[in-house]
């Protein structure tokens, strides 16, 4: 395992709307952690050559030929996706000309981007993401499937980027009980990230008056850490009260543990950490 | 570069070297300090050359001695796409 300083803040890049926010929020976390910066694309072969249609195509005595037509289709198409993507990292690494990040390199893979991050996950120190990627569309609400998928595959931060950059400067901690939560409460309290941001450590609650001593604990650790905070306990539904706090409150942020139950839970019950980002309005970085 | 003798034996490792998920426009495999000794070898060329083409790389094999080139000529298939569904079918 390489130490932190040596591990990489990852930008996954395909073109997006957001791409440039990506690009942002990725080049002010390699600054404040003091990491290098890698610019990633990937090439997912499901999504290479959906558009060439072959019906009607066929011709007597074609199967010796076939193969070697599917093949020359396929190389040029990846072709063409590696030039676009070599296109847009060049373009990516253009915008970050004189930024005081240690190094920054480009990186193109083959495969799904969930792949390529289990490829490259020990190199990973933060990931970030956009929330809406280049084949998303616009009517889609939910979280997209890779979107997902890359999630659940990486146990790194990942900070999912929702809208404009922006420096931010106050963030909500979602916290409970959950390891996942501990673990960004410490990496909150320990990063350079953090270091100038209003932090509001929040734990909702169902009934009212339960829990009290969790948020007792983490203002405890978050005031030793001489983080600029306060905390706020809240009863009702969690997703619904943390969303309108962070609204009312106008916080830039939010962070939050994520995917603490199984899969098969989440197919029964619902996730919660997908329901947090899908009605959040604001980036988020995940904690697992 | 590859060096060292590829035949029946170390052909799979041979194959197993190259990263075929890193996407790049162009890959030259410089074998002039290698030597394939037999039909498996040429084999496991034809895997790797078709693979890294079909994923978008223009694919260069330079240094090939006499005796490879000779194998090569003779069974590999990178080069003729009729063929190429014997060794690739079903990858």
């Amino acid at each position: 395992m390489q130490s932190l300083e040596k591990q990489w803040v990852t930008a996954c890049l395909d073109g997006s709307n957001l791409t440039n926010d990506i690009i942002d929020y990725a080049a002010w976390i390699a600054e404040k952690v003091n990491s290098p910066l890698e610019l990633l694309h990937s090439i997912e072969h499901s999504l290479l050559l959906a558009n060439i249609d072959q019906t009607g195509n066929l011709v007597p005595n074609m199967a010796d030929n076939l193969m070697a037509v599917l093949s020359e289709e396929e190389a040029n198409e990846n072709k063409l996706h590696i030039q676009e993507g070599k296109a847009l990292l060049a373009r990516a690494k253009d915008r970050l000309k004189g930024r005081p990040i240690k190094d920054v390199i480009t990186k193109q893979r083959h495969g799904s981007l969930s792949e390529c991050l289990m490829d490259l996950e020990d190199e990973i120190r933060v990931l970030v993401v956009g929330f809406r990627g280049k084949t998303t569309t616009e009517d889609e609400t939910g979280i997209s499937e890779q979107l997902e998928e890359s999630i659940r595959a990486l146990h790194k931060p990942i900070f999912i980027v929702n809208g404009d950059f922006a420096v931010p400067q106050s963030l909500m901690l979602a916290y409970n009980n959950t390891d996942g939560a501990k673990k960004a409460l410490d990496m909150i309290c320990r990063s350079p990230l953090f270091e100038d941001m209003t932090i509001h450590c929040v734990h909702a609650v169902k009934e009212s008056g339960a829990d009290k001593d969790i948020l007792q604990q983490a203002a405890e650790q978050l005031s030793l850490s001489g983080r600029r905070f306060e905390t706020a306990l809240l009863s009702g539904d969690p997703q619904t009260e943390l969303l309108a706090y962070q609204a009312k409150h106008h916080l830039d942020m939010t962070v939050m543990g994520a995917f603490n139950h199984g899969k098969l839970r989440s197919l029964f019950f619902g996730s919660f950490t997908l329901n947090m980002l899908k009605n959040n309005q604001k980036s988020v970085l995940l904690i697992r | 570069m590859v060096i060292g003798q590829v035949f029946f034996n170390s052909s799979e490792k041979f194959i197993s070297y190259f990263d075929f998920k890193e996407a790049v426009d162009k890959v030259i495999i410089d074998v002039h300090r290698a030597h394939f000794w037999d039909i498996s070898a040429i084999h496991a060329l034809d895997k790797v050359v078709i693979k890294l083409r079909r994923e978008g790389a223009d694919v260069e094999i330079i240094g090939l001695n006499e005796a490879s080139e000779t194998l090569v000529d003779k069974f590999a298939v990178h080069d003729k796409p009729e063929k190429i569904e014997k060794v690739m079918g079903g990858h």
